[in-house]
């Protein structure tokens, strides 16, 4: 079987409410991104992407028709590139890197870009004309994500304080990353209605009056609020992934090696537990444990979701999310899974790591985990 | 000839200026909106689009204004058909801001000032003729979109065909009323307004009334607006209050009351005290705590609780639900309330009698512009046809109240109204000649009372009548018996519609207007029958009623015949039932429109639901019917009970459609209507029956679920949430519902009543049900 590797990757800055980026159209968000890598990488011809996979929560409205053909279109692929679209909600794009990889691993392609956009104000959440089925909907199927959450947080006793502390230190964690230029190598800047956007719009210097004021946004006796939640954004990211003799052969020096892949099924009114078994059958696969792993991008839904997971899996809060999470940086849905696992390459060398994990949970009770291995 | 006011340019975007901008684009008209710099002139119309209450009908209309400086865009006044100048009240400034503009004034345009202060003589001086032909003075009162009131001043030096455009333009156009008035301090309506305010506070100190006594009696009781004395002075603030006052005093040097416009030491002491009302956080009342408001007393300068005494005033007005009743029983009570509401009224009455002939021209201006500029729902003369003119004039005599000779003369040739109706037609007093003149009316105002007079009522009842509007048009008048101001829909109302529509078709006639002449067309259904029935649980009758209430509109909506209703004010539940199944809707700009039954436990029950579905669908064309987005859209509308704040704002929530007509003048509504019957009745065929494609159960649970969510958030209630589900029940399409399956308007008549009678059975329902019919505010439970 042959290896798969991550040649490059990059992303757009995410934009939130009231935000720069609101009313740009996400097949050109998207385009934007993958043609600044494509000309990052103008060694490598263009002829060689078989494929374009794109992650996307809700493929329909401005995000319909098969936005990946378009995309690639749009981005001045070959047309001989072939596209498709990868709905797997918040795990699409980490979908979409795992399907690449996956053709790549069995020897169908040996190069493809894997994608993921979405644009939360244009196709809201939910879609356009939901209609539910009845059984489903007396399972509590359709039950809201922040519910879910608050269960999670029920179940360990999660405090607000706890939350909120996590929330207060994805932020300052971005503005440091911010600061410190650490988000250079992965954003390409965009220019939309006239004005140039370079980085994240959601990481704040937090307000403790304002964040202390709220009341909760789910359960009225419950412990989430606005604060501790990841919030609505727009946002696209791509990679290049291609099998790693073939990158040799080029000479491409790659630098990052999918080493397991997984997903995996949950209890639905507790879908933020899914990174704990998809990351536990991902270590299986590589035959590590979560102490060989150096660092984590686990994708901030909600506070309580991802210290729930921190807890129940003895997972080190310190190689977690060092550069903030989406609480401060935004969580477009399709986009996320690539996203972390862009954020998770740069991340791992600033830090000369060695091994990191990508993992996010799913609404409809799933979770989806990516080991990366970084080639010296 | 042919002025035709397209585009304006408003000088000085401050509060009174950015208004002005703003209601000129309720009208369509272009603006360009300037100040000293671009900075502040976009500040400006900024401000003014978060002003409560909302100068703008739709937020939308403020891409109308281009915001503009006196330093690079003067060129821009050249496009202007009227320029109108409202900068600070400093003669000098607006000289200077002539001069500068003169040289790019069209040769046909309008310019205008809207001084409250300064006269036109001063504005004028030394400015050459040409301007001055083209230049008078508009008042305009805060705020503009509300106060009905324009004060036109004109010089003899002043075109009169450019003031008659004028006058065209804001009665029909902006739908104001226009006055002309001399130039003299504070024109009409300040100067008398002020007056009877000065009059008030005096009379009330001497007989050591409190706060909120003078209040109670000096409000609604007597036909004012709410806020009454005190509290108005509170909202509009003591400083500017007293500025307005000694404008008076500096300048009415002739008048003999002058000595009324000098301030009282308290207000004085109020001021000193920064006490200005409103703005300072306290003023005559101060909020003490949440839901807490203690009032100053006079004597002692401290605020105290709040404690009304019981006059005889009010039960009167318990008794006498028409103003003029109330007014004429109210002034002949032998307390201290009665005995200073006449002092009042018959020394405001003296003061405006008096001033006939200086301020104004006839006494309808002073009517006119106390009505419009003050809010009063009678002009001070109207008040004194309340009282009975021998009585005010006999008992003036007897106070030593100074009465003017032709008033006198009056009951000396046996007049003995102000107004009068003389062959059919409405006529009023010549303090001149002592005779009745006709008045004239614009041609198009309608007035019931008019019709009535002459002949024009076919038929009678408590609650509604219907007239003959002339040239084959009918025309339905609600006007309930038991609170005419409101309108609640009863049996009589029920009655005169099914009769009408009889009526309509067998006299050949070409359709009918249903409109009315209140302050209100109709706040919703009767919540006492409804109450009444359910508490006895006689939901038999009740369904009985609902569904002859739902089968009279649809019989309005299938005449043979158009029919038109013309909605104004209030137009809440039932009300927008009524308009909803006419075939077109003829509404004043000021119609507050609203599906508010779940204010009350309910959902709509008379085709409410059916409506809002039908409107949406022609409204949403790009969705495909029966989606749940459109859905949606009626769900929140109703579910949050919506009101709109204008009638622009009701056609996109869905209460009124593109295709209904707006118009600003609210008196102009019935022959606006009248009009659009006899252009629908060419050729006209009943609509056709609509079916409608709905999600059904597959959408009605994706909007439950959301419901459950907000539930479970804190957002809305248990009860909220039952009266949600049904509500979604009946738009999704019940049990019939599917996108391939059409239901008919019969099938969600039906579905409807029978949610609206099964939360009639709803305890939680009838205690919101007592709750507004007590507190006049809906319960959340």
């Amino acid at each position: 079987m042959n290896n798969s590797v991550i040649i490059d990757g990059g992303r757009s800055p995410i934009g939130i409410k009231s935000g720069k980026m609101i009313g740009i159209r996400a097949d050109d968000l998207c385009a934007s991104v993958v043609q600044n890598l494509l000309k990052r990488n103008e060694n490598i011809d263009k002829k060689y992407y078989e494929d374009l996979v794109l992650g996307c929560a809700f493929p329909e409205g401005s995000q319909g028709m098969l936005m990946s053909k378009g995309v690639a279109i749009l981005s001045d692929l070959p047309i001989t590139s072939a596209a498709k679209v990868v709905n797997r909600f918040c795990g699409s794009s980490m979908d979409a890197v795992h399907q690449v990889s996956q053709s790549i691993d069995c020897g169908d392609t040996f190069a493809g870009i894997a994608a993921g956009v979405e644009d939360m104000f244009q196709v809201p959440m939910g879609g356009f004309n939901p209609s539910f089925h009845p059984e489903l909907y007396e399972k509590e199927y359709y039950i809201g994500m922040g519910e879910t959450a608050e269960n999670l947080a029920k179940d360990l006793q999660i405090s607000r304080e706890d939350q909120e502390e996590f929330s207060i230190l994805s932020h300052k964690k971005a503005l440091k990353a911010q600061a410190e230029n650490k988000f250079s190598n992965e954003i390409f800047k965009i220019e939309f209605n006239d004005s140039i956007i370079e980085k994240d719009e959601g990481p704040r210097e937090p307000d403790l009056d304002k964040i202390k004021s709220l009341n909760p946004a789910f359960d009225e006796n419950g412990t989430i609020t606005a604060a501790t939640s990841s919030p609505i954004s727009v946002g696209a990211s791509a990679m290049i992934i291609m099998d790693e003799s073939k990158a040799n052969e080029m000479n491409l020096k790659p630098k990052f090696r999918i080493k397991s892949r997984s997903v995996a099924g949950v209890d639905w009114v507790r879908m933020g537990s899914g990174p704990l078994p998809a990351t536990q059958k991902a270590l299986d696969k590589a035959g590590l444990t979560i102490n060989d792993i150096d660092i984590i991008e686990l994708n901030e839904a909600f506070a309580a979701q991802s210290l729930y997971v921190i807890r129940k899996g003895g997972w080190d809060i310190n190689k977690i999310n060092v550069n903030g999470g989406a609480i401060a940086l935004g969580h477009p849905l399709g986009c996320s899974g690539s996203r972390i696992i862009v954020t998770l390459m740069n991340a791992m060398e600033q830090n000369d790591s060695a091994l990191g994990l990508a993992t996010m949970c799913i609404g409809t009770g799933q979770g989806i985990a990516t080991i990366l291995e970084r080639i010296n | 000839m042919g002025l035709k006011i397209k585009k304006v340019a408003v000088l000085g975007t401050g509060v009174m200026g950015s208004q002005i901008a703003a209601h000129l684009t309720n009208a369509g008209i272009e603006v360009y909106a300037f100040d000293m710099s671009q900075e502040v002139a976009v500040d400006g119309i900024e401000k003014c689009k978060n002003l409560k209450p909302a100068p703008f009908y739709n937020i939308k209309s403020s891409n109308l204004i281009a915001a503009v400086n006196y330093n690079d865009d003067l060129e821009k006044i050249k496009e202007c058909d009227w320029v109108v100048e409202v900068i600070s009240e400093k003669l000098d400034w607006k000289q200077d801001l002539y001069k500068k503009i003169i040289p790019y004034i069209k040769d046909e345009c309008i310019v205008t000032s809207n001084t409250s202060g300064l006269s036109l003589e001063s504005l004028s001086e030394n400015l050459p003729d040409d301007f001055l032909s083209k230049f008078f003075i508009t008042h305009f009162f805060n705020p503009p979109r509300y106060m009905k009131l324009v004060e036109i001043i004109a010089s003899p030096k002043t075109n009169k065909n450019l003031v008659s455009t004028m006058d065209e333009f804001l009665t029909n156009v902006l739908g104001k009323d226009v006055v002309h008035a001399k130039d003299t301090p504070n024109f009409i309506a300040n100067r008398i307004g002020v007056y009877g305010m000065m009059v008030t506070l005096h009379e009330s100190r001497k007989r050591k009334l409190s706060i909120e006594d003078v209040d109670a009696l000096t409000g609604t009781l007597i036909g004012r607006p709410k806020s009454a004395t005190f509290r108005t002075a509170d909202v509009v603030g003591l400083d500017t209050m007293c500025f307005v006052a000694d404008t008076a005093y500096t300048n009415c040097k002739d008048d003999p009351e002058i000595d009324l416009f000098k301030l009282p030491d308290y207000i004085k002491k109020m001021v000193k005290n920064n006490w200005l009302g409103q703005k300072t956080k306290q003023g005559f009342y101060k909020k003490i705590d949440k839901g807490v408001i203690h009032s100053l007393d006079l004597e002692t300068m401290e605020y105290t609780p709040i404690k009304k005494n019981k006059y005889a005033a009010f039960s009167i007005a318990k008794e006498n639900t028409y103003l003029v009743d109330r007014l004429n029983a109210i002034v002949r009570v032998d307390d201290v309330a009665g005995d200073f509401l006449w002092v009042c009224f018959a020394k405001s009455l003296a003061y405006s009698a008096n001033l006939l002939g200086i301020i104004a021209d006839d006494v309808i201006g002073i009517d006119n512009a106390m009505k419009g500029g003050f809010g009063w729902e009678l002009g001070p003369f109207e008040v004194l046809d309340a009282i009975g003119l021998d009585y005010f004039i006999d008992r003036c005599a007897s106070e030593n109240i100074k009465l003017p000779n032709w008033l006198i003369d009056m009951s000396k040739n046996k007049l003995t109204s102000i107004y009068t109706y003389i062959d059919g037609q409405k006529h009023v007093i010549d303090f001149k000649s002592n005779k009745y003149v006709p008045i004239n009316k614009n041609e198009k105002t309608i007035d019931f009372n008019d019709l009535k007079i002459n002949n024009m009522l076919i038929d009678k009842h408590w609650s509604a009548s219907l007239y003959d509007l002339g040239d084959g048009v009918a025309s339905i008048k609600l006007h309930s018996v038991l609170k005419p101001e409101l309108n609640p829909i009863d049996g009589s109302m029920m009655q005169v519609f099914a009769k009408s529509l009889d009526w309509v078709s067998s006299n050949k006639y070409k359709g009918l207007v249903i409109s009315g002449d209140g302050a209100n067309f109709c706040a919703g259904a009767n919540l006492s029958l409804i109450l009444q029935a359910a508490e006895k649980k006689d939901f038999k009758s009740l369904e009985t009623f609902i569904h002859t209430i739902q089968q009279i509109f649809q019989n309005i909506r299938f005449a043979d015949f158009p029919v038109v209703g013309a909605p104004y004010g209030l137009v809440l539940g039932g009300g927008m039932e009524i308009i909803g199944s006419c075939d077109k809707r003829v509404a004043a700009a000021e119609s507050y429109i609203g599906l508010v039954e779940v204010g009350v436990g309910l959902i709509p029950g008379a085709g409410g639901n059916l409506r809002m579905l039908s409107n949406l669908s022609k409204k949403i064309k790009t969705g495909l019917t029966g989606t749940v987005p459109l859905v949606q859209k009626a769900f929140e509308t109703i579910g949050f009970a919506k009101v709109a704040t204008s009638a622009k704002q009701a056609q996109s929530y869905g209460y009124l459609i593109d295709e209904d007509l707006i118009v600003l003048n609210r008196s102009h509504i019935l022959s606006h209507a009248k009009d659009t019957v006899i252009d629908l009745s060419v050729d006209y065929n009943a609509p056709e029956v609509e079916s409608f494609k709905l999600p059904g159960s597959a959408g009605r649970l994706a909007i439950e679920v959301q419901a459950k969510g907000m539930v479970k958030a804190g957002k809305i209630s248990d009860h909220d949430a039952l009266i949600g589900s049904k509500l979604a029940y009946v738009l999704t399409g019940g049990k019939k519902g599917g996108m391939f399956t059409a239901v008919d308007e019969q099938y969600l008549l039906d579905i409807e009543r029978e949610a609206f009678l099964s939360l009639c059975g709803e305890p939680k329902t009838l205690d919101r049900i007592r709750f507004m019919l007590t507190k006049g505010k809906p319960l959340r439970n």
